[in-house]
């Protein structure tokens, strides 16, 4: 229940990195993902992931629950088992648990939209993948038919304790895939390719959400061995959290200190960046699912470390693609969970389970069989990357040439709240934002901000409380939040007005 | 309870300055966890240990277990981490790791409420690592440990009673911070010079609630889950009654703190009102005086405990404002008059309390008289306060001291006034260009606005 509460998590991090105007939307989506991926689970997704028969690429039954014995066997009449098949009574139980992991895969794509993707789009891609396309990747990887957990022959097993990479990977490769067919939100890159980023909204929001992922996480990675009463496993649960915990602190301050070092380098300025700080160190918890289970804690502060610089690095690649990512969730969730895939064989210290038997990491003495460990990840990597890729890029372009994709060019540069959903994330009688500097002329005659035109009823109150105010006690009056940003780029509609 | 300290303050400062006490939670967070397993727990809790500080268990590796593997027994026990594939030490669990872990991180979070919006940001990182490293563990070693000093008393029996950490965690936290804020200096323009005193107000009332009410559930779990156990006999009822206790103590303190706050303005004449931040920091100074001995007293005397909390957490805000020490969130008041609470007036009201060393009998605290090493619990208790203050402050002022001399304490003072965000962050907490009303450009002067009347 807590990695449902992860939801929220998700929610008020992407709720708080875009524009005001778009707010609503956003948590609506977040909302809709829930509920739209609940249902799919439940009628297609956990059938094929984990529907037992099934063959090695995909399960086939349980179809919306048929053929789950739902009470207890004494309860039933003549003990008839259903249909010959004979499911486990704790199938609602484990249903939920990858219910929670299936919704954040799904949940991860839409922060890579934010701002500019359709809404029916999003409810057809959000069906999909905790459908379809997530469910086939836990098959492979999780269930015991699936071809890279029983090894297709190879006698290997992929080693993804919590999901790096079916959850992460998978979920990043389809925010990629989504984020690059949709394109950039308007007024992001200039027509010479210069980066224009467009702020988030409320930090404060933002690091809420953060918070909540990151006490979530300590969750999703503590519970993913599914059991408490066997031998050891208590000990699993506590090393898995604290592997968590200190994966998630060093990648957090290797982000930081990465990224204060590289814009020093670049001349930007030098900086303490706070989402840099809470994005990386949510890689690092990405990055440390694979392995948590089975890694020493030495191994998990060197995940994180690489995990953190591997997220900055991984952040001015995707911005070379010119693909706009408003929460840097494809750096996060496909470049971490790719770490993690990686990292977890090679510092693994019980590793592969030949004939019944740990050989051990390769660090630990397991030789050319743990090293085989290791390919076979790469080999699941690789297949998970491509099949969510593929099936995600397939989806999104013909949504695309069906015109479905993305909203109107006049809806997204005046906000899609109002539009959209009739309600405003922040009605006007609550903040007001006050504009008393002296207007400078302008050649085309932009508007400086909608909210300071003729549109504002001057009988609200204004806002003039020092705590919102920004410049020194004397000047007190002008509520810029401290701010002296370029008047031009205040309001979407000044961005695609700009030359 | 990371979440709920990182609201608290973040409601509690100025709109400039938000994203820089975020940053400041979300750092001792994660420079809490690598520095309290690197050597934090094996300061506090390695075994074995001298009276002052233990010394195994670094990076998690038990040395006499690593000297035992044949590998180049030559090699220096810092190192021997790489070596061995031992996830599991003797007497070393991760369960028990993380639990005292967030103590740790609690305590380090206390020092960024007392110097918010004023703070160099590298100085502070420079001092969580201390704090978490050194400075804590070993208050915890002398207090949670058989063979730290306050623990093992004199042999009679008597030892320094403080289940959750009224002492350990927040007299710890409350003296940094209150020799932090020595140190730092006001805000400008919170002290005139004619002796008035400015209101510098938080910028949203809703987050600091939100945060005081995360602390709330969080002290509920922090306390019930001070227990360590829940699988021996009558575990449950202690977790139950230390939970219930926190919630009576956190209640009184709330109320008695707001009513003094009314009543005594009225009484002078001065503007008067409910307010909600007195409230919240009231019943959290209710709450930090439970942690001592909730598990351990009648539910009536954690009422009264609440209670004088909640009179010490007023007198404290005053004192403070007396001695024109600037604390935007009465960190101080909180941490430092609620701990001293608990920890002195835990001894008199528990009902188990010491065991005599002899007898094995329980003695109970002072009030039921039964006998005198009761009192002397209420003296070692005393000692044990002294101690960590002393210890905490003399350490902080070296710290805060040198860092104020080398000059890296105090951000410039065109950073505080223009803000930290902006300038030291480059991520203003509300950026003005993000904040748009969403009315079509086109429809300018013709749509009218939808008010909602208040």
């Amino acid at each position: 229940m807590f990695i449902f509460f992860m939801q929220c998590g998700f929610a008020f991090l992407e709720a708080g990195s875009v524009r005001s105007s778009n707010t609503v939307n956003i948590l609506m989506k977040n909302t809709l993902d829930v509920f739209v991926g609940s249902l799919s689970f439940f009628a297609f997704g956990y059938p094929f992931a984990y529907g037992r028969p099934g063959n090695s690429f995909i399960g086939h039954n349980n179809f919306f629950g048929a053929n789950v014995q739902y009470f207890e066997k004494s309860v039933i009449a003549n003990n008839q088992t259903l249909g010959g098949y004979e499911t486990s009574s704790s199938y609602f139980a484990n249903f939920f648990f990858q219910y929670v992991f299936a919704a954040t895969a799904a949940t991860v794509v839409s922060g890579a939209v934010a701002e500019r993707a359709d809404f029916s789009c999003y409810i057809i891609y959000s069906f999909t993948i905790t459908g379809f396309i997530y469910p086939v990747g836990a098959h492979w990887v999780w269930s015991p038919d699936g071809w890279l957990n029983t090894g297709a022959g190879t006698g290997l097993s992929m080693q993804d304790y919590a999901g790096s990479c079916v959850v992460h990977v998978c979920g990043g490769m389809a925010a990629l895939a989504g984020a690059k067919i949709l394109g950039p939100r308007l007024g992001r890159f200039s027509d010479d390719g210069l980066d224009k980023p467009i702020p988030g909204h409320s930090v404060p929001l933002v690091s809420l959400g953060a918070f909540i992922l990151l006490v979530g996480f300590l969750c999703f990675n503590g519970a993913s061995i599914q059991r408490i009463s066997k031998n050891g496993d208590g000990l699993e649960v506590s090393l898995s959290v604290t592997n968590t915990i200190l994966s998630g602190s060093a990648a957090g301050l290797s982000s930081m200190l990465t990224h204060r070092v590289h814009s020093m380098v670049k001349g930007k300025g030098k900086y303490w960046s706070l989402l840099m700080t809470i994005n990386g160190g949510l890689t690092g918890m990405v990055a440390s699912c694979a392995g948590c289970n089975d890694i020493a804690p030495w191994a998990a502060l060197l995940t994180g470390s690489v995990a953190g610089v591997v997220f900055v690095f991984a952040r001015q690649f995707v911005l070379w693609l010119k693909i706009d990512d408003p929460l840097d969730a494809i750096s996060v969730h496909l470049f971490g969970g790719t770490v993690g895939t990686l990292a977890a064989p090679i510092l693994a210290i019980r590793g592969q389970t030949i004939n019944g038997v740990s050989v051990g990491g390769p660090i630990y003495g397991g030789g050319v069989d743990a090293w085989r460990g290791v390919g076979w990840s790469l080999v699941g990597l690789f297949s998970i990357g491509l099949w969510s890729g593929l099936c995600c890029f397939t989806l999104f372009t013909t949504l695309d040439m069906v015109g479905l994709m993305r909203i109107p060019k006049s809806v997204e540069e005046s906000g899609i709240d109002m539009q959209k959903h009739g309600e405003h994330a922040y009605p006007e009688t609550f903040v007001r934002i006050i504009d008393d500097r002296p207007e400078t002329p302008r050649k085309n005659k932009v508007v400086k901000r909608n909210v300071a035109s003729a549109l504002v009823d001057k009988s609200l109150p204004a806002i003039t409380t020092s705590a919102w105010d920004g410049q020194h006690p004397s000047e007190a009056g002008s509520s810029t939040n401290g701010c002296i940003e370029d008047p031009t780029r205040l309001s979407p509609s000044t961005a695609y007005n700009r030359k | 309870m990371q979440t709920g300290f990182a609201f608290l303050e973040a409601g509690s400062v100025r709109s400039k300055n938000t994203t820089n006490i975020i940053m400041k939670n979300v750092l001792d967070l994660f420079i809490g966890a690598i520095m309290y397993f690197a050597v934090g727990y094996s300061f506090a809790y390695g075994q074995p240990g001298n009276r002052f500080i233990g010394h195994n268990y670094f990076f998690a590796t038990n040395k006499d277990e690593v000297m035992k593997t044949k590998i180049l027994t030559l090699n220096p026990q810092i190192f021997s981490f790489l070596l061995t594939n031992k996830i599991n030490t003797q007497n070393f669990t991760y369960a028990s790791w993380f639990f005292q872990y967030v103590f740790a991180a609690t305590a380090s979070t206390i020092v960024s409420g007392a110097m918010a919006e004023r703070t160099e940001f590298t100085t502070y990182m420079v001092y969580c690592t201390f704090l978490t490293g050194f400075v804590y563990p070993v208050i915890v070693h002398w207090c949670w440990t058989d063979v730290g000093w306050l623990q093992y008393g004199t042999g009679t029996g008597l030892k320094y009673i403080d289940y959750a950490g009224s002492g350990v965690v927040h007299l710890t936290g409350g003296t940094a911070a209150f020799v932090g804020a020595i140190i730092l200096g006001p805000r400008i323009g919170r002290f005139n010079n004619d002796g008035t005193v400015n209101d510098l107000p938080g910028h949203t009332v809703t987050v600091a609630a939100l945060g005081g009410f995360i602390l709330f559930v969080g002290f509920m779990a922090f306390n019930g889950g001070s227990q360590l156990t829940i699988s021996n006999p009558g575990d449950g009822a202690i977790v139950a009654l230390s939970i219930m206790n926190t919630v009576l103590g956190g209640a009184s303190g709330a109320i008695v703190a707001m009513l003094v706050y009314k009543t005594t303005d009225a009484i002078r004449g001065e503007d008067h009102y409910w307010s909600l931040l007195i409230t919240i920091n009231g019943g959290l100074t209710g709450m930090v005086s439970m942690c001592a001995g909730c598990n351990d007293m009648l539910p009536w005397a954690a009422v009264v405990i609440g209670t004088v909390a909640g009179l010490a957490f007023m007198t404290w805000h005053h004192i403070m404002l007396k001695l024109r020490i600037d604390d935007p969130l009465d960190a101080v008041a909180v941490h430092l008059g609620g701990g001293l609470t608990g920890v002195l007036l835990a001894p008199i009201f528990v009902v188990k309390g010491l065991q005599l060393a002899e007898t094995k009998e329980y003695v109970g605290g002072i009030i039921y008289g039964k006998h005198w090493l009761a009192f002397q619990g209420f003296g070692w208790n005393l000692l044990g306060a002294v101690a960590i203050i002393i210890w905490t402050g003399v350490i902080s002022i070296l710290l805060f001291g040198s860092m104020s001399l080398l000059g890296v304490l105090r951000v410039s003072e065109e950073v505080e006034l223009k803000g930290l965000d902006k300038l030291k962050h480059g991520e203003p907490a509300y950026p003005i260009e993000s904040y748009c009303d969403g009315v079509p450009p086109w429809s300018k002067g013709k749509v009218k606005q939808c008010n909602i009347k208040v």
